[in-house]
Parts: structure tokens; C-alpha cells; sequence
């Protein structure tokens, strides 16, 4: 079963490339509520390790796994019933089709592998599968936005691709013991101290420098405002709430690999000195920011800076990042699915110009400003106790300075988000928020979804479920 | 006797050969007969037969320049081995020396040149300048490269018996700076791909125009300086490779004949590349710089 | 280790030298198909060719074939469309670029000297080469104007990054190594696809065009 939940996608990923339009369409929602089906069904089963053990549903790998099936099936619903007037020069339907669903299969796999050497692969696919997508709509904005983010993601991972082969370099164990350590991340922790410590050193630096790229983490943040901006808002929900995670869960292996050798400071520090700077940066272009999809996009970069300062501050950290993954994946796609709307009832991006939602599209409007104070860490909403815990943790291992500058940084990137929301929401009249040939989607095909989203973030605020709470306890064990 | 000085006397005698030789395989590679072998001496002779022409704008200066070029580079002969004879006169550092007293003929050339208060020569001799300047830092870190290789400092322990010895163990150090020296050869000596010495339009010309008012006997010193220089020049890139020969005419012998046969690759480089863009030269010169450099670096790398 | 290793990785060194140094697309694509036949044969040059198994020699091959021969195909695809011949004004020219590559080699060989690397690499001049070849790509990534000039720098970045792989890894498994070499396909195949409606789009691949998207202050 485990193996079902990344062939599923990629076979159908493979079928709806050769489909017809309408069955291509048909087959991506097919898809999205398979995933969800062998989501659940992987989580009362809990299946053991598949493909000799290179691939498992591990308590890291199924809250992943799962928030990104129920963002998939939001974003695809909006996908599939996107209004195809106008839209003639887009990519073809197939090949859309296709491309989200492998780009589902991979971010899956990547999620869900032990082996480096794959989960290397499976991440390098999820740049690829995600790069059509970006220039859906074919315009030059898309295309600058498509090419940045291909240049530098593809060389991020190259970069991490090298990290791989130095923590290979770190396994190779003497003589005596027989053999290399397995790329696999048991055999690896097993090893422990036995493997070569100024070669994983240099392999952690390379993976944070690559996958950070992939995670978004400053400085090597520059391609995502422009790529999750100009993406269509399907994709961008697809970008911004599991693709970032998968790059977290590639950190978060090799910081288990590192701690298990004793590393565990090293590492843990790096972590949280780029997810700091992450949050400094992000929280500087929130204060200004002019449009509201790239305002969304510097959020993401805002939270991929508080997960890894998480992940950065021992075993409660890890569990409190990981909670916050979930919380942050299921509202910042709600939030992009009500940027959808209002880009399509408005025709602008910018915020100065979206404006008197609240008169023309109420409840679009409702959900767009609780999306916001949501993603700012408000209660009762699931991210206000994950940031909590999060900043717990990182007081807790004693990084008084670096919480009490997160913990500032956040408040003035909630004073840019919030501008901006009350902006666009409160203020003009219901005029101002029509475009002359605003087309928007029915109701139920993306803000049904987004109210869900956050309906569930809100109960994982209220009411954490034991599976879950459980899932993430053992998380930490992953720690030594 | 020592027998170095059968090398002086084999550079004197029979480097205007060199030119013959260059010539003919030019000639064979254009499908052509081309002019006989011994024709640069015979063109010799002419000029020392004629009277020569002064500007009134010259002055002594240009009188002298060209028999101090050809004095410097007969003076090179005497330090340089010939493929690993060794020469008459040698001490440690006498590789700088021979390196300043070819510049030395080289300022006379440009001296003499600018003396002419002519536009062509000037510009000639802003070229040459610059080219010149360029090639140095290549040939500089290439002796360093040897002397540290090979050890020693003194041209016939560089271009001697232990630079031969190193092609059996790191063979890519004089590989590289064969063709790091090649390539400044060409630049020293104006062949095509820096300069064609065959071009009429003096503003292509680089050494050729700042020779164009010279005449007779003074054009005559030219001429055999520039072949001395060729043969010197010549004489780096010979003392790289492994010549062994078991005594020393045949040492001789073996030593001339690969001055020939760089003659003849030279003369097929001509034939086959074209002139490069005179602000494109200066990338041949960097490259030729990188080989010596990397050559440098192979040296400081530890052997395997 | 056969001294063929050194060999080859003395010709890496100068092929990522000729590449700093050359200003002409159609020689970049040469150098860097030149590099794709290198790097194939480089695992099979360090662990010598007796001792290496079917798997290897496949690997070998299909590497050559996709890095040696089929990238130069697709790029070219590319610059056909695009009409393009030369790297005009580039951030960093050809001489500055080789003299600031030397700088760099001599950093890498001083790094190289101190690496503790496994017995088969040691005295090779892997470590240099790989790391002088990575260098380059991302210098080349950096210092060029053309977009097609930043996809050889990601395929020479790439051939960096297996050279050092080779000299760090005895075995890996072929599955693996397949699966990179795939990925790296499909990576620069895209990047192909984005190029031609780049040019399609904005005229040619000159990447300093790509300056829409920036963050305008309120």
C-alpha cells in the first residue's frame, strides 16, 4: 500500500498525457480523491516499509503525505473547473493534466523515502513536474517566473546532489566493518558516530544550500515571490503548500541523520540561523508590499523560515515544525484559492487596485481576511499553536535572542499582512472590485474547498485529533 | 674547446634557415613549389650589397636599432642550450637575463621605430608593445613552473637534462609549456595567428610597419636579427622535449633538426589558422598564460 | 587508478579553462560535449576497467551517449532557433573570466591537496577537476548574459558534481545513478522547451531581459 500511494499518481500521470482534453481533466480529479482515499487508508493500516525499505509511511511522512493530498484535491478541483474561455494559448490539458499528477507521485515519493539517493531523485522530478505548470498561462511575466525558477531550483538540487554523495563519503565505513553504510536514513542513524564527521559536516552544508533553495529559505529564496506569484492560483496552492514541505522533510532527514552522529548542535543552528534570516526577509517585503500574491508568496517564505528554526531546536521542535507544516499547508492554500477568485473578479495582482472586496464578493472577502489573520498565527486557528510550540521549543534549548527576534519579526509581518487584507477588504466601494469581463469559477469549486481548509485548520487549532497528536509525538523520537 | 660553442656557431650559421623552411611548407601547403631553401641568405647578400636611405627626421637612435636587435639575440645564443647541449656561458639566473636581453632588442626595434616620427611605425610599435607585454607573465611562470620541477635555476639546468627527465614522471608539466612557449613564439616572432608577415596593408601589420623604413644593410640586420630570434625563441620549446642523443654531434644534429621541425609546424600552423582580430589577441596570450599557470599549479600538486 | 585518470581530468581542467575563455556558443557546446565523454569515462578510469563490472560499463555508455551526444543536440536545437552565435557583452569577458579561473583552480588544488579522500582518488587530480568544474558552471551561470549559456553552465555544473561523485563513491546503486541521469535529461530537456519560448516570446535568450518581475515599493 505504500507503494500504491506514489504509482497511483504517476500511472495516471502517464495515462492522462495520452488522454483526450476532457479525460485528462477527469483523471486529475480521479487522482486527488484516490490520493485521499489511500491517504486515509494508509493511516488506519499503517503499512510497514516497501521496496526494501527505501520507501515508508512513517509518523514524519503520513501528515505530510496527507496535507498534501487535501491541498492536491483543492487545487484540482479549482483546476479542472477553471473557466476555459480565453485560454487557448495555454499549455493542453493533457499535458497539465499530467504534469500535476506526477508532480503529486513525486512529491509523495519524496515524501515518503528513506533512501537519499531516491529522495534526491523523487525532489529533482517535483522541479521538473512543476515547471510546465508555472507557464500555464503563457504569458512573459509566467515565463520570467518559469526560468528563474527552473534555473535556480535545478541548481540548488545539483548542489544538493553533491551533498548526497559526501554523506555517501561519510559512510564509507573502514575496512573492518565490511562495507559501506546504506543511503538509507536507518541505516545511517544505526551508524551513528561511525560515520565521518568532516564529511557529513560538508554534506549538511551542501543539503541546506540545495534543498533550502527548494524550501525557499533566504538568500536563496529570489525565485519563489516571482514563481508562486505568477503561477496560476491552482499551482500556486500546489507550490506553496506541499512542495515547500517536501523540501522540509528532506531537511529534517538529514538533520535526524546529524543528530543521530552527534551533530545535532551543528546542524541545528545552521537551521535556525537561515530560518531566521528567512523570517527577517520575508517580514521586510511584507511591510511593503504592493501585491498580493507575491505577499503570499513572501509568507511562504516567512514559515519555511519559523519550520526550520524549529527543526533547528531539538526533538519538541521537530514535532511543533512539523504540526506547523500541516497548519500552514492547509490555510495558505485556502488563501490562494480566495487570490484566485479575487484575481479573477478583479483582474489586477496589486493590492492598491483589489479593492472593496467586502462589498462586492462578501464571502470571498470573509475568507481572504481570516485566511490572513490565520496564516499570521491568530487563534483558534491551528498555525497560533503550532507557532506556540514552535517558539516553546527554540526558548526551550535556550535561543533566547533568536526567539525574541522571530517573535518580532512576526509581529510586523502580521502589521504588513493585515494592512494589506483590510486594504483590499475594508475600504472603496463594490465598483471598484469588478474587472470588465470578470469571469469567476462557481462557488463550489474553490471556495467551498478553501472554506473547508480552513475549517479543518481551525479544528486541528481546537481539538488536535489523538492520531495526529500521536503522529507527532512519535515524530520527535526521531531525534536522539 | 667547449663545445657550446658549436651551438652559437650552429644559431648564427643557420638561422635565416629557419625562414627558407617556414616558407616551403607554407609553399607545399598551398600547392606551390614555393622559393628555394637558401633564398633568405641570398636576399641577405643583396641587402648588404645596397646603400641604405635615411629620413632626415631620424637620428642615431635608428641607425643603431637594428644592429643592437641582432646583437641581442646572437647575445641569447650564447646561454641558450641547444636540446640539451649546453651552451657556452651559464649561471643561476640566466634565464631572466636572456628574457630582458631579448626585450632589449625589442625596445631598440620600437625605439628606432618611434624614432621614424612616422603614424605607421608608431602604431606598430604601440602593438608590439602591448603583445609583448602580455607574453611575458606566460614565459615568466613557465620557467618558474620548470624551475620547480626540474630544480635549479640556470637555463641548462631548465632546458637541460632534468626538464627531460620529468617526461617520464609528470609528463603534463612540459606538455603544457611546450605549448604555452608555442604559443608565445608566435607572438615574439609575428607569425600568424598575432601578426602575418605576409600582409601589405600597413594597418594590419604589427612587427612588418615598424620595420618599413629601414633599408639595406640596416634592413639586412633586421632581417637576420629577426631570424637569430626565431631560433632563440625556438630554442625554449626544443629544450622541452626529450631529446637524447648518445654523443654530442649527433646531440647536435638531433638538436637542429627539431629546431627544423618546428619550423615546419610553424609553417603548418601559418597554413592552417588566420589571423585572429587584433582584439582577440590578447586571449591567446591569456591562455597561453593559464597553461603556464596550470602547468605551475600541476608542479605544486604532489606526485602521484 | 590508471594514469588514463589523470589524463582525463588534465583535459577537464582545460576544457573548463577553454570555456571561460570562449566567447562563441557553438565552442561552448563543443567544450562541454568534449566534458559530457570525460566525466562517462572518468569511473571507469579511477577504478580501472578490469575490475569493473557490466553495470558500470553500461552506465559508462549511457552517460557518454545522453551527456556527450545528446545535450549538444538539444542545445543546439535551441541556438538554431534563436539565431544566436556569440556571447556579446557578458558580465565578466573572456580574459577577466580565465584570469579570475585560475585564481579559482589554484583555491581548488590548495583545497584538494587537504582533502582526505578515499585511496582511489587521492593522487588523482579528481577533487580539483570536480571542483574547478562546478565552479565553472555556476561561474558561467553568474557572469553570462544568454540564457542558452546558463543551461552549459547547469550541464557543466552537473559534470562537476559527478566528478566529485565519482571520486567520493565506490558503488552506487546503478538504479540510482540511472535515475540522476534521467532527471538531469528531463532538466535540461525543459530547460530546452522554456529557452525556445523564450526566444519565441522575447525575441532572443538574452536572460538580462528577464527583469519584470521585481518587488516595486508602495
Amino acid at each position: 500500500m505504500t507503494a500504491a500511494l506514489v504509482i497511483a499518481p504517476l500511472a495516471l500521470a502517464a495515462a492522462a498525457f495520452a488522454a483526450p482534453a476532457a479525460v485528462s481533466r477527469a483523471l486529475v480529479l480521479a487522482g486527488a480523491v484516490g490520493q485521499v482515499a489511500l491517504t486515509a487508508a494508509a493511516w488506519i493500516a499503517r503499512p510497514g516499509p516497501a521496496w526494501g525499505g527505501w520507501i515508508a509511511a512513517d509518523d514524519v511522512a503520513l501528515p505530510i503525505v496527507a496535507a498534501t493530498a487535501a491541498v492536491f484535491l483543492a487545487a484540482a478541483l479549482r483546476h479542472v473547473f477553471a473557466p476555459r474561455a480565453g485560454r487557448e494559448h495555454d499549455l493542453p490539458a493533457p499535458a497539465a493534466a499530467g504534469c500535476l499528477l506526477a508532480m503529486l507521485g513525486a512529491m509523495t515519493l519524496a515524501v515518503l523515502s528513506r533512501h537519499f539517493g531516491l529522495l534526491w531523485i523523487a525532489v529533482e522530478a517535483t522541479t521538473l513536474a512543476g515547471a510546465p505548470l508555472i507557464y500555464l498561462h503563457r504569458n512573459p511575466r509566467a515565463l520570467e517566473a518559469t526560468w528563474k525558477y527552473l534555473l535556480l531550483c535545478s541548481v540548488g538540487v545539483a548542489l544538493a546532489l553533491l551533498g548526497v554523495y559526501l554523506l555517501a563519503a561519510a559512510a564509507e565505513a573502514p575496512a573492518a566493518e565490511g562495507g559501506p553504510v546504506a543511503l538509507t536514513v536507518e541505516a545511517l542513524r544505526q551508524a551513528g558516530g561511525g560515520l565521518k564527521t568532516p564529511w557529513l559536516k560538508a554534506a549538511f552544508v551542501f543539503f541546506l544550500v540545495g534543498f533550502g533553495t527548494k524550501m525557499g529559505l533566504a538568500p536563496m529564496h529570489t525565485w519563489l515571490p516571482d514563481a508562486h506569484s505568477e503561477a496560476p492560483s491552482a499551482v500556486s496552492a500546489l507550490l506553496s503548500g506541499a512542495m515547500l514541505n517536501v523540501a522540509f522533510v528532506a531537511l529534517l532527514r538529514v538533520h535526524q541523520v546529524c543528530a543521530a552522529a552527534g551533530l545535532g548542535a551543528f546542524s541545528g543552528g545552521l537551521l535556525a540561523g537561515f530560518g531566521l534570516l528567512s523570517v527577517g526577509i520575508a517580514a521586510l517585503f511584507l511591510l511593503g508590499a504592493t501585491d498580493y500574491k507575491r505577499m503570499l508568496a513572501y509568507s511562504s517564505i516567512e514559515h519555511m523560515g519559523l519550520l526550520a528554526l524549529g527543526l533547528g531546536a531539538g526533538a519538541a521542535g521537530v514535532a511543533a515544525s512539523l504540526f506547523h507544516a500541516v497548519n500552514h499547508s492547509l490555510t495558505k492554500c485556502a488563501l490562494f484559492l480566495a487570490a484566485g477568485r479575487i484575481l479573477d473578479a478583479t483582474g489586477t495582482k496589486r493590492i492598491a487596485e483589489a479593492r472593496g472586496l467586502s462589498r462586492a464578493m462578501p464571502a470571498t472577502s470573509a475568507v481572504w481576511l481570516v485566511g490572513l489573520f490565520a496564516i499570521s498565527g491568530a487563534p483558534p486557528f491551528g498555525a497560533f499553536f503550532s507557532e506556540l510550540k514552535i517558539f516553546q521549543a527554540v526558548f526551550q534549548v535556550g535561543r533566547w535572542g533568536m526567539g525574541l527576534a522571530a517573535l518580532l519579526l512576526l509581529a510586523a509581518a502580521f502589521a504588513g499582512v493585515a494592512r494589506a487584507g483590510l486594504r483590499m477588504t475594508a475600504n472603496g466601494s463594490a465598483a471598484d472590485a469588478s474587472a470588465p469581463n470578470g469571469r469567476r469559477l462557481s462557488p463550489w469549486a474553490d471556495l467551498a474547498p478553501a472554506i473547508a481548509l480552513l475549517a479543518v485548520a481551525a479544528l486541528l487549532g481546537l481539538r488536535l485529533p489523538a492520531f495526529l497528536s500521536g503522529a507527532f509525538g512519535a515524530a520527535a523520537g526521531v531525534l536522539p | 674547446m667547449n663545445p657550446g660553442w658549436l651551438n652559437v656557431a650552429a644559431g648564427l650559421l643557420l638561422a635565416p634557415l629557419l625562414f627558407g623552411v617556414i616558407a616551403r611548407v607554407k609553399a607545399l601547403f598551398a600547392g606551390r613549389r614555393g622559393m628555394p631553401l637558401l633564398q633568405p641568405y641570398f636576399d641577405l647578400a643583396k641587402l648588404l650589397r645596397k646603400g641604405a636611405v635615411y629620413s632626415t627626421t631620424t637620428t642615431a637612435v635608428f641607425r643603431l636599432g637594428p644592429a643592437v636587435g641582432a646583437a641581442c639575440a646572437a647575445l641569447t645564443l650564447a646561454f641558450l642550450p641547444l636540446a640539451g647541449a649546453p651552451a657556452p656561458f651559464g649561471f643561476s639566473g640566466d634565464a631572466v637575463l636572456v628574457l630582458y636581453v631579448l626585450a632589449l632588442g625589442r625596445f631598440a626595434t620600437i625605439v628606432s621605430a618611434l624614432d621614424t616620427g612616422s603614424a605607421f611605425e608608431g602604431m606598430g610599435a604601440s602593438r608590439e608593445a602591448a603583445f609583448s607585454a602580455l607574453a611575458e607573465p606566460a614565459l615568466l611562470v613557465g620557467l618558474a613552473a620548470l624551475a620547480r620541477a626540474a630544480g635549479g635555476n640556470s637555463l641548462a639546468a631548465l632546458l637541460g637534462e632534468p626538464t627531460a627527465a620529468l617526461w617520464t614522471t609528470r609528463p603534463e608539466i612540459p606538455a603544457l609549456l611546450a605549448l604555452a612557449f608555442f604559443g608565445v613564439l608566435l607572438a615574439e616572432n609575428a607569425r600568424i595567428p598575432v601578426d602575418d608577415p605576409n600582409t601589405h596593408l600597413e594597418l594590419t601589420m604589427i612587427h612588418e610597419v615598424m620595420v618599413l623604413d629601414h633599408s639595406g644593410p640596416d634592413f639586412g640586420l633586421i632581417e637576420y636579427g629577426a631570424a637569430l630570434k626565431l631560433w632563440a625563441t625556438g630554442l625554449f620549446v626544443v629544450g622541452l622535449l626529450p631529446i637524447r642523443a648518445g654523443s654530442v654531434p649527433l646531440q647536435l644534429a638531433a638538436g637542429i633538426g627539431a629546431q627544423f621541425l618546428l619550423a615546419a609546424a610553424i609553417g603548418a600552423v601559418e597554413s592552417t589558422l588566420a589571423r585572429l582580430r587584433l582584439n582577440r589577441i590578447p586571449q591567446l596570450f591569456v591562455g597561453a598564460g593559464a597553461l603556464a599557470a596550470l602547468s605551475f599549479l600541476m608542479t605544486l600538486w604532489r606526485s602521484p | 587508478m590508471t594514469p588514463w585518470a589523470d589524463v582525463l581530468l588534465m583535459v577537464l581542467l582545460l576544457a573548463g579553462l577553454a570555456m571561460l575563455g570562449s566567447s562563441r556558443l557553438e565552442g561552448l557546446v563543443r567544450w562541454m560535449s568534449l566534458q559530457g565523454f570525460l566525466v562517462a569515462a572518468l569511473p571507469l578510469a579511477l577504478h580501472g576497467t578490469t575490475a569493473a563490472s557490466a553495470e558500470e560499463w553500461g552506465l559508462a555508455l549511457v552517460t557518454a551517449a545522453i551527456k556527450g551526444a545528446l545535450f549538444p543536440v538539444l542545445i543546439r536545437q535551441a541556438l538554431r532557433k534563436t539565431h544566436a552565435q556569440r556571447e556579446l557583452e557578458p558580465y565578466v569577458g573572456p580574459n577577466a573570466s580565465v584570469l579570475i579561473g585560475m585564481v579559482a583552480m589554484g583555491a581548488f588544488f590548495w583545497i584538494g591537496a587537504r582533502l582526505p579522500l578515499p585511496p582511489a582518488a587521492r593522487d588523482a587530480l579528481a577533487a580539483p577537476a570536480g571542483l574547478f568544474t562546478l565552479w565553472t558552471g555556476l561561474f558561467l551561470i553568474c557572469a553570462r548574459r544568454k540564457a542558452i549559456t546558463q543551461v552549459i553552465g547547469f550541464v557543466t555544473l552537473e559534470n562537476g558534481v559527478y566528478v566529485l561523485g565519482a571520486a567520493l563513491v565506490r558503488e552506487a546503486p546503478g538504479l540510482i545513478e540511472l535515475g540522476i541521469l534521467l532527471d538531469i535529461f528531463a532538466g535540461v530537456f525543459i530547460m530546452a522547451i522554456v529557452l525556445f519560448h523564450i526566444n519565441r516570446e522575447f525575441g532572443d535568450s538574452d536572460a538580462s531581459r528577464l527583469d519584470q518581475l521585481k518587488d516595486i515599493p508602495a
